[in-house]
């Protein structure tokens, strides 16, 4: 590990981040907000120093090995999150509060501390709402796209940030990939935003809603979520773009290339589907039980409109549906204090919370596809119970899965399940009830956002003390990298031999790895 | 109107002695090959590349001859046809054993066809399909599929004790929609008369509509159980085993086990196949056909690439009291030794695509259709032509040595009788022995 090297390739990224930083400024100056644009230019400005500064520890053009990549894509994710924390604090929140905001935006967890949103300015929320569009995609996807001198790591960047195991290959150039990624995104943000304003959202709410509806992000300027804006036509369209989000972009991108059947028969879109449609329908049935014998407490609090309360059945398919596609694809949008509901609708939700959305979404949590495999290596086991020698690999699609793609899933799931445990036990150990504890941990891990408990919807994280914010700021950060990045990064014989001077290990400046290796 | 042979093997082999009989015939051997069989048969052997446009010209070849690249290696014969078209603009077959080179040169691509290849053989392919009809047809030793289905050719063996035995065709009472074309006792083919008696152990070839077929399989060759074949067992999944895999798979309503004993081949194949149970071991391997309870089947087919292994899966069968078996034979030799031993059906894999070939290249009217018992008969299609006077066919020369099976006029088919009418533009369906194929085309 050849630490100058990594340390160059977040500076570029870092350089180049700071510009973006700027944006937000301009929505400051069209709401009057003045004194809080300079939040905006001084991350901008810090960001472009430190990351010239760290540019110029290392020539350009090294290539990165292994291990290095995913320590670049580990830091750029901490390094984003620190310097797009600096406007929280200048808005006045604390070091580990802005900490924490910042990553729940970048790794579209969509989880506040922010409790009272009247205290803050227009371009913060628009900020908000950018991370977590910035972070949907990709952050170093976004830069991959832009840079062309980052085409040469390009690669195993582009898959040790992208979610799911999956190796979609648009164009042969990785950089095209992104590209065209980028676009089909910006175009359906761009899509969603046009539409909201048309179901009678303001611009700017439309705006930052899409942002993190297609980040699969959760955050919105709204306190009461899109519930808030008490806007059904503006839930359907929601419902329908959080369905895309949750789905795979490089099937989207074909599909809107014209070869659509690549998506249909995707045999995870179609598992995806079945599950939306399936908990959809489970929820909706829940609710109709709930709402036809509401209990009391649910009247007295909840929202101002209380909107179960005789409800018909078209809108608590509605209510059914946005909450199992809020959860599903981990986007933690609420239509209503979800906290309040009966316990079988909650039950529902939480065993969504383990599922996530399709490999090559924005979504966060474990993904269809890997929990989808893991079943069908569990059903080959009872199939060899009865012929030991049979010999079946696993199919997705038709195509054979390879053994060690089926190793890595098995690996990433034990860890996970570990990470959530460990975080679960610390959060307890803190003093958090189990219900909050549970759900804070799964919702931070899978980039979901809300919880039930202290962390519903309609309450914040700011109640957990110090260490309990830092073990929630590290949940996001290895969820959104998909556990394996951050894992193999803490073993000891990764730095091993790392070293501060320009050359590699071994003595050459161009360590050689086959082309066709990823990370 | 010479053969030009390319290739050393078993097939080129087959072809040299067929074909020297009728006409000039030109291996092409390469360095190092072992000339000394060829030697004895009465044909000139050059030495070199097929692929060389000098040594096609050595061998004079030219636009009337017949190419037949057929060694064992897919590319070799592909360019060694490229070559004998363009230099000499040859008549091209060409042997391939692998599928991509099968789908990529076939006309059946639906793609433009590739000028350079006339006729494209996978012999693994023929064998695979004439197994996979005889699998689905419990008590038939041998199935064929004409005139896109409407008619059937179907052989049995005359069981002991059967209701076929003992009396004269003609008062057996046999369904109106099939015709008994032959019948093979002691390695002879004959085409049976009214007065012909069926003797147990005797190989019978019916044809007809499909309907009248299971009629007659109801009433003459229902042995225990047999309304369907559900369970099949393939021991060797090489290349027919695959193919035969798959071509069930297609068929629908088998459950398919296939044995093989390679792991890696056995990886390739789960990954081919769907429904098929891949099991990894020996088909010879008495506790795993046990566990696998491999008795259950209707039917096992033992297609390893080694005649004694398949013999023994034939036997292990009949032991294990399967109905029916299937074997593969490489030697013509052990072919008759597997008759002897009982086992219901042996099948030859060049054999079926010798005799395929060989009946492309006999330039007549009539088109072969298909060969049984290892070409000592053939099911030939002609047309009948417009200056034929409309005749019964009881009213037309004694026609020894072939039998007309079906007709077809105006896309309807029926098995013909001693008062149907033959008429000008009907198209027949003649079964031949050997010796009268050539002659068929004569008697109109």
């Amino acid at each position: 590990m050849r630490l100058r090297v990594v340390a160059h390739t977040v500076g570029v990224i870092l350089r180049y981040f700071a510009l973006i930083v700027i944006l937000p400024l301009v929505v400051d100056w069209l709401y009057g907000g003045w004194w809080e644009s300079l939040g905006f230019l001084l991350a901008g400005l810090s960001a472009a120093a430190v990351g010239q500064a760290l540019s110029r520890l290392s020539p350009p053009g090294e290539r990165l090995i292994r291990v290095e990549g995913l320590a670049v894509v580990a830091l750029v994710w901490l390094v984003v999150a620190a310097f797009g924390a600096i406007p929280y604090l200048w808005s006045g929140l604390g070091v580990m509060d802005a900490l924490f905001e910042s990553m729940s935006g970048f790794t579209t967890t969509g989880a506040t501390i922010l409790t009272d949103f009247s205290l803050y300015s227009r371009g913060l929320f628009f900020w908000r709402g950018m991370t977590q569009w910035l972070g949907g995609m990709g952050v170093l996807a976004l830069f991959i796209a832009v840079l062309p001198a980052l085409a040469v790591a390009g690669r195993q960047l582009f898959f040790a940030e992208a979610p799911g195991p999956s190796e979609e290959r648009l164009t042969p150039r990785i950089r095209n990939t992104a590209i065209a990624l980028w676009s089909l995104y910006a175009g359906l943000t761009a899509f969603e935003a046009a539409s909201l304003t048309i179901a009678g959202l303001p611009l700017y709410d439309a705006v930052c809603n899409s942002f993190t509806t297609m980040a699969a992000g959760g955050f919105s300027p709204h306190p009461e979520s899109i519930g808030g804006y008490g806007n059904p036509a503006a839930e359907w369209i929601i419902i329908g773009f959080m369905f895309l989000a949750g789905a795979n972009y490089s099937l989207q991108y074909l599909a809107v290339r014209g070869r659509i059947s690549r998506l249909l028969r995707d045999e995870e879109f179609r598992v995806y589907s079945a599950v939306v449609i399936g908990f959809g329908l489970l929820l909706f049935g829940a609710l109709t039980l709930f709402s036809r014998d509401l209990p009391s407490a649910y009247l007295e609090a909840g929202t101002s409109a209380q909107p179960l309360a005789g409800a018909g059945p078209l809108t608590l398919l509605r209510y059914g549906l946005f909450q199992v596609l809020t959860i599903v694809t981990t986007t933690g949008f609420a239509t209503d204090d979800f906290n309040l509901w009966s316990d079988g609708a909650r039950m529902i939700m939480l065993i969504l919370m383990f599922v996530g959305g399709c490999a090559g979404s924005a979504a966060g949590g474990p993904k269809i596809v890997r929990l989808w495999l893991l079943g069908k290596q569990a059903a080959r086991e009872l199939l060899r119970a009865v012929h030991p020698n049979v010999v079946k690999p696993i199919r997705l699609g038709g195509r054979v899965v390879p053994p060690e793609v089926m190793h890595s899933i098995t690996s990433f799931t034990w860890f996970y399940l570990a990470i959530f445990v460990a975080s679960t036990l610390i959060l307890v150990g803190l003093g958090t009830d189990i219900i909050s504890g549970i759900t804070a941990s799964i919702a931070t891990l899978g980039n979901i956002g809300p919880g039930f408990g202290a962390v519903a919807p309609m309450n914040s994280y700011a109640g957990f003390p110090f260490l309990g914010k830092l073990v929630l700021f590290l949940n996001m950060w290895i969820g959104r990298l998909e556990v394996m990045t951050i894992v193999v990064l803490l073993q000891p014989r990764v730095w091993q031999g790392a070293r501060l001077d320009r050359r590699s290990p071994t003595g050459s400046s161009m360590p050689r790895r086959s082309p066709r290796e990823t990370v | 109107m010479r053969a030009i042979i390319a290739g050393s093997g078993e097939i080129a082999y087959h072809f040299a002695r067929e074909l020297a009989e009728t006409r000039d015939t030109i291996v092409i051997l390469e360095e190092g090959e072992d000339t000394t069989r060829f030697d004895r048969l009465d044909v000139q052997v050059i030495t070199g590349s097929p692929a060389d446009v000098e040594v096609l010209e050595a061998a004079g070849a030219c636009r009337e001859d017949d190419f037949i690249a057929c060694s064992d290696i897919d590319e070799k014969n592909i360019i060694a046809c490229l070559t004998a078209k363009e230099a000499c603009g040859a008549r091209t077959i060409c042997f391939v054993s692998k599928e991509e080179h099968y789908r990529t040169f076939s006309s059946r691509s639906g793609r433009r066809p590739w000028r350079f290849i006339d006729r494209i053989i996978w012999p693994q392919y023929m064998l695979a399909e004439e197994i996979a009809r005889t699998v689905l047809v419990p008590g038939a030793i041998y199935v064929e599929i004409l005139a896109g289905g409407r008619i059937v050719l179907q052989e049995y063996r005359i069981p002991e004790r059967s209701r076929l035995t003992g009396r004269a065709l003609v008062s057996l009472g046999l369904h109106p929609g099939v015709l008994a074309v032959a019948v093979a006792r002691n390695e002879e083919v004959r085409i049976p008369r009214g007065q012909t008696v069926f003797e147990a152990g005797d190989k019978v070839t019916f044809m007809g509509t499909p309907g009248a077929l299971r009629s007659l399989e109801r009433s003459f060759f229902k042995r225990r159980g047999e309304e369907k074949v559900r369970n099949v067992t393939i021991v060797g999944g090489g290349n027919v085993g695959g193919i035969l895999a798959e071509l069930l798979e297609e068929a629908g309503d088998v459950r398919v086990k296939i044995i093989e004993r390679d792991p890696e081949r056995c990886e390739e194949l789960a990954a081919d196949l769907s429904t098929t149970l891949v099991l990894y071991g020996d088909g010879t391997d008495l506790e795993l056909l046990d566990v696998e309870q491999i008795y259950l089947s209707d039917v096992l087919v033992a297609v390893t690439s080694d005649d004694e292994k398949n013999l023994l899966c034939a036997l292990l069968a009949r032991e294990m009291e399967i109905p029916k078996t299937i074997t593969r034979v490489s030697s013509a030799m052990s072919m008759n030794l597997f008759e002897g031993l009982g086992i219901d059906v042996a099948l030859n894999p060049r054999r079926t695509a010798v005799h395929t070939v060989l009946g492309m290249l006999q330039d007549t009217r009539a088109r072969l259709l298909a060969v049984t018992e290892q070409g000592k008969g053939s099911v030939l299609e002609l047309d009948v032509p417009a200056a034929f006077e409309p005749t019964r066919l009881r009213d037309l020369p004694d026609t020894e040595g072939a039998i007309i099976a079906a007709i077809i006029r105006r896309g309807e088919t029926f098995v013909p009788h001693g008062r149907d009418r033959i008429e000008p533009g009907d198209r027949l369906i003649v079964f031949a022995t050997q010796e009268a194929a050539p002659t068929v085309e004569s008697f109109f």
